[in-house]
């Protein structure tokens, strides 16, 4: 990946819609960071499977940092998602009581502010969040999901069949509502998500 | 005190806030509003975790989505596969298996039939989507760039927009910039753009804008209304450049297995 193709691959992962799953795929779909990490993973108490997992795992800290605004440009696309993939690894050892027989390197370095250890959701709170969103209907949880990945409400309208962007935003409003209803009377989801 | 009313202004205001999309001003008056009623506080926090609630839909979302390119890729693990036990196996008499055949065979000439349609539409869309190899050079030295980008990168649609969008061309040539970014995007599956760009080189005056809006319509199964008039349009005029390939196109939307295809 050069330096103008990541660019656009990030631009494209802001952009949301399809543009983003175009550029997650091709990304995906680029085999030099997975069989390196593999490679890491299988020379630190891993296999095959896990590095398979932790690929993927770290695309999906790496769509949500760049949607975030968590992400900035320094070093490459791919020794970015390297790296993301490296600290999940070793947090999932830490947690097993071993450790890393390497170090990281300084280019491997990632600021504090985009290590995923710092966002990642824990399985509890995973666990929460999915439940609450499972209260709502499939529409709606549809739709609130597109609207987060920035894709228009013209294509919001067509893909949950909605007859025009007026009404997919009126719908969206309407979810959103519910959704902060349902979590208003559920003190038990008061819990320290922010 | 009046309840806060969770409307539509709120949850925008809510959202430019969480964003810092708001003014340095209009951020700090929300802000000090937020450390003074309660209320409008725990409004906030439940808009923050209803927010963290999509997310995390959406990293569901996207681990299926991942997991279905590893399978599509190939490199899925091994799936079980238990067999049937060797009683139940012999039950099965000849006549299932003659339905069974039937079935196979009318479904494998459906089949055969759509694919082989599929494969006539591909290979036409694809046709005018061609960017020919030393692309035909221009009278000028824009078009020669741009002829010269678009040939270069056509295997790479993402650098060939990056650098389409960079360089400087006369007015004269912006419409055919603008459709040759099109069909990029339509490469890249980003079909909002692609429309966006040929809308854009209608504008320019581009000839070219008005097939690259069809094939847009037609590549991403969209048959609105708006896809049919244009249809209708080009296929009203027979001196349009592109006739022959609308009336191509709407043979083929006619058609049965365009629409069991789709």
């Amino acid at each position: 990946m050069d330096v103008d193709r990541d660019k656009d691959l990030v631009a494209m992962i802001k952009a949301g819609g399809v543009a983003r799953e175009r550029a997650l795929s091709q990304i995906f779909s680029e085999s030099g960071v997975k069989s390196k990490l593999n490679s890491m993973i299988t020379n630190n108490h891993g296999n095959s499977h896990d590095g398979e997992d932790f690929y993927q795992e770290a695309i999906i800290v790496m769509d949500r940092n760049i949607r975030e605004g968590n992400f900035r440009l320094d070093g490459s696309l791919s020794s970015y998602l390297y790296s993301i993939g490296k600290y999940l690894w070793m947090n999932h050892l830490r947690k097993k009581r071993l450790t890393l027989k390497e170090n990281f390197s300084d280019s491997e370095m990632v600021s504090d502010a985009v290590r995923p250890d710092l966002i990642l959701i824990d399985d509890q709170r995973k666990l929460q969040l999915q439940n609450l969103i499972g209260r709502l209907g499939q529409r709606c949880q549809n739709i609130l999901s597109l609207w987060q990945l920035s894709y228009s409400m013209e294509e919001i309208a067509q893909k949950t069949g909605l007859q025009d962007a007026s009404v997919a935003r009126k719908a969206k409003y309407d979810c959103q509502q519910q959704l902060i209803k349902i979590i208003q009377s559920n003190p038990i989801y008061k819990i320290d998500l922010t | 005190m009046t309840p806060i009313e969770l409307n539509e202004p709120l949850l925008d205001q809510f959202d430019l806030f969480s964003k810092n999309k708001l003014s340095k001003e209009e951020a700090a008056t929300f802000k000090l509003r937020l450390d003074q009623e309660p209320d409008l506080r725990s409004l906030y926090d439940a808009f923050l975790i209803s927010n963290a609630t999509i997310e995390s839909k959406i990293e569901s979302d996207l681990r299926q989505q991942l997991q279905e390119w590893k399978e599509i890729s190939g490199s899925s693990p091994t799936k079980t596969v238990e067999l049937p036990n060797r009683r139940q196996a012999y039950r099965i008499t000849w006549y299932k298996v003659a339905a069974a055949a039937s079935i196979l065979f009318a479904v494998g000439i459906c089949y055969f039939n759509v694919q082989k349609l599929n494969r006539e539409q591909t290979d036409m869309v694809e046709n005018l989507l061609e960017i020919p190899d030393n692309a035909t050079r221009g009278n000028n030295m824009d078009s020669m760039d741009l002829n010269a980008i678009a040939s270069k990168h056509k295997n790479d649609p993402a650098q060939a927009v990056a650098l389409l969008k960079k360089i400087q061309v006369a007015d004269i040539q912006q419409g055919q910039r603008q459709a040759y970014m099109g069909k990029f995007y339509i490469r890249m599956g980003d079909y909002p753009q692609a429309m966006e760009s040929f809308k854009q080189a209608k504008v320019y005056g581009s000839q070219d804008g008005d097939i690259g809006l069809l094939l847009t319509y037609f590549k991403s199964g969209n048959s609105s209304v708006e896809f049919k008039q244009l249809l209708e349009e080009v296929l009203a005029n027979p001196n349009h450049i592109n006739h022959g390939d609308a009336v191509k196109i709407n043979k083929i939307i006619n058609g049965i297995w365009w629409k069991l295809s789709k």
